[in-house]
């Protein structure tokens, strides 16, 4: 065992980890937003538009995440004769993903959402479409805390991923090291734990919110 | 007198130990289990029936015939090979390996078996790049762990991409999500049979390439290098280097 090796590649390895960071929020942000989108589109009275978003859910979640990624970096510059730098292709094959793991959270949220508020609210003289925005999305979107955090746990750690296309998070940094010094289980013993501390916060700070929002298990 | 007792029994101990040193007769016993990636055409690839074949492996199988051992091969990423050796997993890495003097530091190397220069290559529409110098600034493909990765981290501004494959390193370069490809001028033929838009640019150092054994398996290695030396002399290593490497 060799842990000062460790010590002396941490600061590389806490750039990889700052880079898995900015990936995981990118793309849990842009997944809350298209995935909103999504879900409305999915719930949506147009036939037509519900089954399409259906057809775009099962595609995301019925094919390898690792294929995903591949088929942005490697097929989409080809497709669109334009440059996609790895980092971008990474957070873009995210959102995407994403997107349709929380729509499908915040389908359930909302459809969570007892049915007499709806019609109250359309009594008292609200829109449909303030309805949404006023009284149902609010409330599915506290409800919804607990499962987007797992989301982005999922997330934190799937964009291990990434080292396939050479971006250098924080799996990519450790494999670096361990390829450099032929140390794997030390290196990868460190990730381990970086990325362990980096999911014990996200749950801690999901338990925070879920304390403070009240919300039931 | 307890003393006495005391030493000859912890040499008794140690004895098995110092005994069991002998790869050879391991190797004889169980079988020789030899490393490889197959994503390095023409040293080692899949063919068209997802088999194994390759130069390296036409080699290893010759000199284990020589020897008189079974061979099993283990396939497995290129920067985890020298990792499965130091943990016994293996006990010969076959994968096109460059003797570098830093792997030098962890493994033992065999006689070189082929000796070639590294190349640059870049898309035909890619211009500027003639020299290694010209790398900085430009986003140059390479596989992780290899030798090429370390010359590419030796240029000056060079921003190096490291792939788990060969082939997606090469592939990088023809979407254009990288510039340029160091690697092994042979492999680098292999490389542009398969895409037409890419040239070699450069040609850089020539660089050895052998087997690499544990340090403590010297029987191991002496034996393999006697067969070797065989296969030079037979002409039969000259026949198998002309076969891949025409």
């Amino acid at each position: 065992m060799d842990f000062g090796l460790v010590r002396d590649n941490l600061p590389f390895l806490l750039q990889g980890a700052w880079i898995t960071v900015e990936v995981t929020a990118l793309s849990l942000l842009f997944g809350i937003l298209l995935g909103t989108l999504v879900t409305l589109a999915r719930m949506s009275p147009l036939r037509w538009l519900s089954a399409l978003t259906l057809g775009y859910i099962e595609l995301l979640r019925g094919t390898p995440l690792l294929v995903q990624i591949f088929l942005i970096f490697f097929g989409l510059p080809q497709l669109i004769q334009q440059q996609i730098n790895e980092f971008a292709a990474g957070v873009l094959a995210f959102s995407i993903n994403s997107s349709a793991y929380v729509a499908e959270i915040l389908r359930s949220g909302i459809q969570s959402i007892p049915k007499g508020q709806r019609e109250a609210a359309l009594s008292l003289g609200l829109s449909p479409s303030q309805t949404l925005r006023y009284v149902i999305l609010p409330q599915a979107f506290t409800r919804v805390i607990p499962p987007l955090v797992n989301e982005g746990i999922s997330l934190l750690k799937n964009s291990s991923l990434l080292s396939a296309i050479a971006v250098v998070e924080l799996t990519r940094a450790g494999q670096l090291v361990a390829s450099r010094t032929f140390k794997p289980f030390e290196m990868y013993l460190a990730v381990s734990l970086l990325y362990l501390g980096m999911t014990l916060l996200l749950s801690w700070v999901s338990r925070g919110l879920e304390r403070r929002w009240n919300i039931p298990h | 007198m307890r003393k006495l007792g005391m030493a000859v029994l912890l040499v008794l101990l140690a004895l098995p130990g110092a005994l069991a040193q002998s790869c050879l007769a391991e190797v004889k016993a169980r079988g020789l289990n030899v490393g490889t990636s197959p994503d390095y055409p023409p040293f080692e690839f899949l063919d068209s029936a997802n088999k194994i074949v390759g130069f390296d492996i036409d080699l290893v199988n010759l000199l284990a015939r020589e020897l008189g051992i079974k061979v099993n091969w283990v396939t497995q990423s290129f920067d985890g090979l020298i990792p499965a050796l130091l943990a016994k997993k293996i006990d010969v890495v076959a994968a096109g390996l460059t003797i570098t003097e830093e792997r030098k530091k962890s493994v033992d190397f065999s006689r070189p078996y082929i000796s070639g220069p590294n190349v640059i290559i870049t898309r035909k529409d890619t211009p500027g790049i003639r020299k290694l110098e010209d790398l900085a600034g430009k986003r140059v493909a390479v596989q992780i762990g290899s030798a090429q990765e370390k010359i590419a981290q030796g240029v000056k501004g060079a921003i190096v991409k490291s792939y788990n494959l060969y082939t997606e390193a090469a592939l990088a370069v023809q979407t254009r999500q990288a510039d340029a490809l160091i690697v092994h001028r042979s492999v680098g033929r292999a490389f542009i049979q398969q895409y037409p838009d890419l040239q070699v640019v450069a040609e850089l150092n020539s660089v050895d390439t052998g087997l690499a054994f544990r340090k403590e398996c010297v029987d191991l290695r002496q034996a393999v290098d006697v067969a070797m030396e065989k296969l030079e002399r037979s002409g039969k290593l000259e026949e198998l280097v002309a076969r891949w490497f025409k």
